[in-house]
């Protein structure tokens, strides 16, 4: 039955072309909504995991990095890098501001920090030199049109874009980098922090180990030092963001995902059931020849996973494309179609939705009636 | 040719019912993430209009509450209650947060309120009671629902333990569930001393709110004044604007997805009855005649798509929010106009493929066997 | 003959329908079939031939009565057993060729081979053998679209002799041919009864297939009559001029105490409107 399915797809070159291409572009969608989930839990993991350092200092009671607010006594640090195995403690402070006019605004995640936890890499200007200057996410950048020496105004403070940096966005909200001189001018400025020492001004601590210092023990020494804080390491950190990320965007991308999935099955059913239909009077004939149903619904079978042998690289290959797309129009979103674990799960429940659609036309199938070989065409 | 045409569609109702559904499909992926965000969107101002301030009071350069940080000095609150035309300040706290309850991480939202205070809280309850005290939280209902808890339990709010004293309506949504907590608690997670969120401010009656609004501004440095309308347009606007994007995005994929489906199913069509098509040249029928049949079929396939898919989205969507209370999905009336003119463009385009194979059919073949 | 019995038929009915509205397609057939005979059933259209060769090929259950094939009776075996049947027993020849236009000849030939327990390499060299036999040698790798009528049935035919099947059943094999090709096609399966020792049941209308069978069976009204080839009794229809067979006119009345016999309704109702104009 595979030689048949074989010459039947080749028969009719452009039916089966057209067929191949209705079946990518399903999978194409279901690629690109999976790729957009995935995209969103990554993005949660490397906020954490690109800050450079393996272990986190944190408010007690605090597990996430974005989307909780953390305080950190100021003198927190001092008592953190007199530990022992503590190479150097570094600053950082995160909170969510919105930017943009009225009627256009975004929210942005304002994440300061010192002498670690900064953006990766700057794809165009400079970094942060100056008080005022800001390393802004390429996702804001484009979305407000922003280059390098621009200003960015942020709860009525002016700021100065320095330079622009890639892939440093989650939860849909791009990063804007500024150094602690920068938020000091802001809340000076906006007066609503005379007194810095009560103020909260210190987020989190990047803690970076000293030579030969194991992180587990180091993590409970800090805590044994600093009990009103807790540490964690980068990999715990990221993969409770991602719980929150999960439990926040799974049930709606689980929905997506799961129509995408209906659509295939209807699409690749209903390609099978035309295709079944049309070819009525050969399964008739294949009765009258002495076939039996499984040999029929062989055919059909082989068929259907001969034109997924076809769809697939298409529908991954405009997958791939269609991401590529949406990450160069709105860099703040990631969209990963090329991640293998994704890929594996995609395609199984790709293979699940083909046979579920060549299910479809069965009844036809079994019902064709071999007398239907001595009627006209 | 039209009446040819459409019988032979009533024929295969199997084949033209399984096109119709798999593009009212595509049609709701278009549809369901703008339903997302328009539910969201109103969903998130629900504390914000039901708090029903005249005038919303916060750190200069804040317009909005949801993702934004807003520190006013307390002493401020005091100072804008004895404005004229104010007939009361409110200070509430508000910080976005993790909640705990039953080994579940959820984002939350909360707001901070005085001991004492008469407003700014739970506007309905499904149970317990409306403002907390200290070590107590009101959680939405729908958080009591996702995790199985009660009246009673406790859960963590960034390392501190609070007893659930009340479940409250109307208080959830996707992005930005909000729970009530003393603002002494939230002070200690937040550790702002001295300094408030936001402050309600109520008019007395017969002053206009924007009047009231630009008056505190003047009197009151460093502070935005915004009407309580502005306020949650704001809001609304800003949850919108996250999501146009990927709306954009969704229209455009789900459209071609819709357009592929239905050029694949016309073409079937046309090419399962070539001989036909053959026999009508040959009798005569011009091109531009077939081809207005054509695209009559594709027009038909894509408003039963979209009937479907409309059909599909007012069945569904209240029971899918039932089910999952997580998701709240609201169909608009822009949604609903989108989606009518992606599916005019998505006929239009999908008729081109069976078009070209009408063209390139040779009446000589009917005269083969 | 001497040759041993193939098919026994013994009482065969088929109806359609129940009450008032049931028709009896096939009305207690009974007959029996030798190995290498070339049998014709004839009979005017809507006698029930067609329905008679389904049943004969198990593809339609009989109403009533049996049907031994090389022994077995197929009418008390259930669904399930037929394939085998067909597959192993019997070889179908259509009218319209119903070949898998995706396939090339050899292919198709080939075909019906995997259902064998052998499976289709034992079948090779048999389709080398028809493949020349029938003349379709040089088009072994062309595809059904590109090929004659004749080419076509000639294709069928060495496709229904694959897995020489004791029995050979053909529902008009000359009715969508030409005169040259009808015949050659008429001669293959005279060949194939005389050569093969297959058993050919043939249903036609085509006269010239006469000449050659050892028995015409005529059916009408969906009873079998047994008659020796005889020749036709033509006469011609008394409004147009057009010879018809008397034998198997369909379109006669009585006149003034004749027999006219007409060519179609049509003719048959000019002539009453003004039979003066045609008593000839």
């Amino acid at each position: 039955m595979w030689h048949l399915a074989y010459r039947q797809l080749t028969a009719e070159p452009l039916r089966s072309a057209l067929t191949a291409c209705a079946v990518a572009a399903t999978i194409a969608v279901i690629l690109v909504l999976r790729g957009f989930e995935q995209g969103l839990y990554a993005q949660l993991e490397a906020a954490v995991t690109t800050r450079g350092a393996p272990l986190f200092v944190a408010q007690a009671g605090v597990s996430n990095f974005i989307a909780v607010r953390s305080s950190l006594p100021q003198l927190a640090r001092e008592r953190v890098e007199a530990v022992a195995g503590v190479g150097e403690a570094h600053p950082v402070t995160g909170f969510f501001v919105t930017y943009g006019p009225e009627g256009n605004r975004t929210p942005v995640y304002l994440l300061v920090h010192d002498t670690l936890g900064g953006p990766v890499r700057i794809v165009e200007g400079d970094p942060i030199r100056a008080g005022r200057d800001a390393v802004i996410d390429a996702g804001l950048a484009k979305r407000y049109g922003l280059r390098p020496g621009d200003p960015l105004v942020i709860s009525d403070f002016r700021f100065r874009v320095a330079g622009i940096t890639r892939g440093q966005s989650a939860m849909l909200t791009p990063f804007v980098f500024i150094g602690y001189d920068g938020l000091i001018d802001l809340f000076l400025e906006s007066e609503i922090a005379p007194d810095l020492s009560t103020f909260p001004l210190l987020s989190f601590l990047l803690v970076e180990l000293a030579p030969g210092a194991q992180a587990k023990a180091v993590a409970q020494a800090i805590e044994r030092a600093v009990p009103e804080a807790d540490v964690l390491t980068a990999d715990e950190l990221a993969a409770k963001d991602v719980a929150l990320g999960q439990e926040l965007f799974g049930p709606i991308m689980g929905a997506l995902i799961g129509l995408a999935y209906l659509i295939g099955i209807l699409v690749v059913g209903l390609i099978v059931y035309a295709d079944t239909i049309a070819r009525r009077r050969a399964f008739g004939v294949m009765k009258a020849l002495g076939f039996r149903l499984r040999h029929m619904l062989a055919a059909v079978a082989a068929q259907t996973l001969m034109l997924l042998v076809l769809a697939w690289p298409l529908g991954v290959g405009l997958a791939f494309a269609v991401a590529t797309g949406i990450e160069a129009l709105a860099p703040v979103y990631r969209v990963y179609v090329l991640e293998p674990a994704g890929l594996a799960w995609a395609l199984a429940g790709v293979l699940a939705m083909a046979l579920a659609g060549a299910a479809l036309p069965l009844r036809v199938v079994a019902r064709a009636d071999p007398t239907i070989a001595f009627q006209g065409e | 040719m039209l009446r040819w045409l459409l019988k032979t569609l009533w024929l295969q109702k199997a084949s033209l019912v399984a096109s119709a559904a798999g593009v009212a499909g595509a049609f709701v992926l278009v549809v369901i993430l703008h339903a997302v965000f328009a539910g969201e969107s109103r969903q998130m101002v629900a504390y914000v209009r039901h708090a029903a301030a005249d005038v919303w009071v916060m750190q200069r350069g804040v317009v909005n509450m949801h993702m934004a940080s807003s520190f006013v000095w307390a002493w401020k609150a005091k100072r804008i209650a004895e404005l004229p035309g104010v007939r009361a300040a409110t200070p509430i706290l508000y910080s976005g947060t993790v909640i705990r309850i039953a080994g579940r991480t959820m984002i939350a939202y909360a707001v901070g309120l005085e001991p004492g205070a008469r407003r700014a809280g739970p506007w309905a309850m499904a149970a317990g009671k409306a403002m907390p005290g200290r070590g107590e939280i009101v959680l939405p209902r729908v958080f009591a629902e996702m995790t199985g808890i009660g009246l009673g339990a406790r859960v963590a709010l960034t390392g501190k333990t609070l007893e659930v004293v009340g479940l409250s309506e109307g208080t959830y949504s996707m992005a930005n569930p909000v729970v009530f907590v003393a603002a002494s608690d939230l002070e200690d997670l937040m550790q702002a001393r001295g300094t408030v969120s936001y402050i309600l401010v109520d008019a007395q009656p017969g002053q206009d709110p924007a009047e009231l609004a630009a008056r505190i501004e003047r009197e009151v440095d460093k502070v935005s004044a915004l009407p309580q309308e502005r306020f949650t347009r704001n809001d609304i606007q800003l949850a919108m604007q996250m999501g146009a994007e990927i709306i954009a995005f969704m229209t455009i994929i789900g459209s071609a997805l819709a357009a592929v489906i239905i050029a694949f199913s016309a073409y079937s069509q046309v090419a399962r009855r070539r001989r036909e098509l053959a026999i009508a040249k040959a009798l005569g029928v011009r091109n531009r005649e077939i081809y207005a049949a054509v695209a009559a079929q594709t027009a038909l396939i894509t408003v039963l798509g979209l009937v479907l898919a409309l059909l599909a989205a007012w069945a569904l969507f209240p029971l899918l929010s039932a089910l999952v209370p997580q998701i709240t999905l609201v169909l608009t009336a822009g949604a609903l106009w989108r989606a009518a003119a992606v599916a005019l463009i998505v006929a239009v385009v999908s008729a081109w493929v069976p078009a070209r194979y009408v063209a390139r059919v040779d009446p000589l073949t009917a005269f083969k066997g | 003959m001497d040759a041993p019995v193939l098919l026994e038929v013994r009482n065969l009915s088929k109806s359609f329908g129940r009450g008032h509205t049931e028709v009896r397609a096939v009305n207690d057939v009974s007959l029996d079939v030798r190995r290498g005979e070339l049998i014709l059933v004839m009979g005017p259209s809507g006698s029930g031939k067609t329905t008679l060769v389904s049943m004969l090929g198990t593809l339609l259950k009989p109403s009533a009565g049996r049907i031994l094939l090389d022994g077995v009776d197929v009418t008390r075996l259930d669904e399930a057993a037929l394939p085998a049947i067909r597959a192993q027993k019997i070889g179908f020849v259509f009218q319209a060729f119903n070949l898998m236009e995706a396939l090339t000849v050899e292919e198709n030939i080939l075909f019906p081979a995997q259902l064998l327990p052998e499976g289709m390499a034992a079948a090779r060299g048999r389709a080398g053998e028809l493949l020349e036999r029938l003349g379709l040698a040089a088009r072994r790798h062309a595809r059904p679209p590109t090929l004659s009528g004749g080419e076509k049935q000639r294709v069928a035919i060495a496709r229904a002799l694959i897995n020489r099947p004791p029995l050979l059943l053909a529902d008009e094999p000359t009715g969508n041919l030409d005169s040259q090709s009808g015949q050659e096609v008429a001669m293959i399966l005279h060949d194939v009864a005389r050569d093969a020792g297959c058993a050919v049941i043939l249903v036609t209308h085509d006269p010239r297939v006469e000449e050659i069978a050892d028995r015409i069976l005529w059916l009408e009204d969906g009873a079998l009559r047994n008659r020796r080839a005889e020749r036709h009794s033509w006469v011609r229809c008394p409004v147009c001029g057009m010879r018809v067979d008397e034998w198997t006119a369909l379109h006669v009345a009585d006149h003034e105490g004749r027999r006219v016999v007409f060519c179609s309704q049509r003719c048959r109702e000019r002539y009453f409107d003004n039979p003066a104009a045609y008593a000839a």
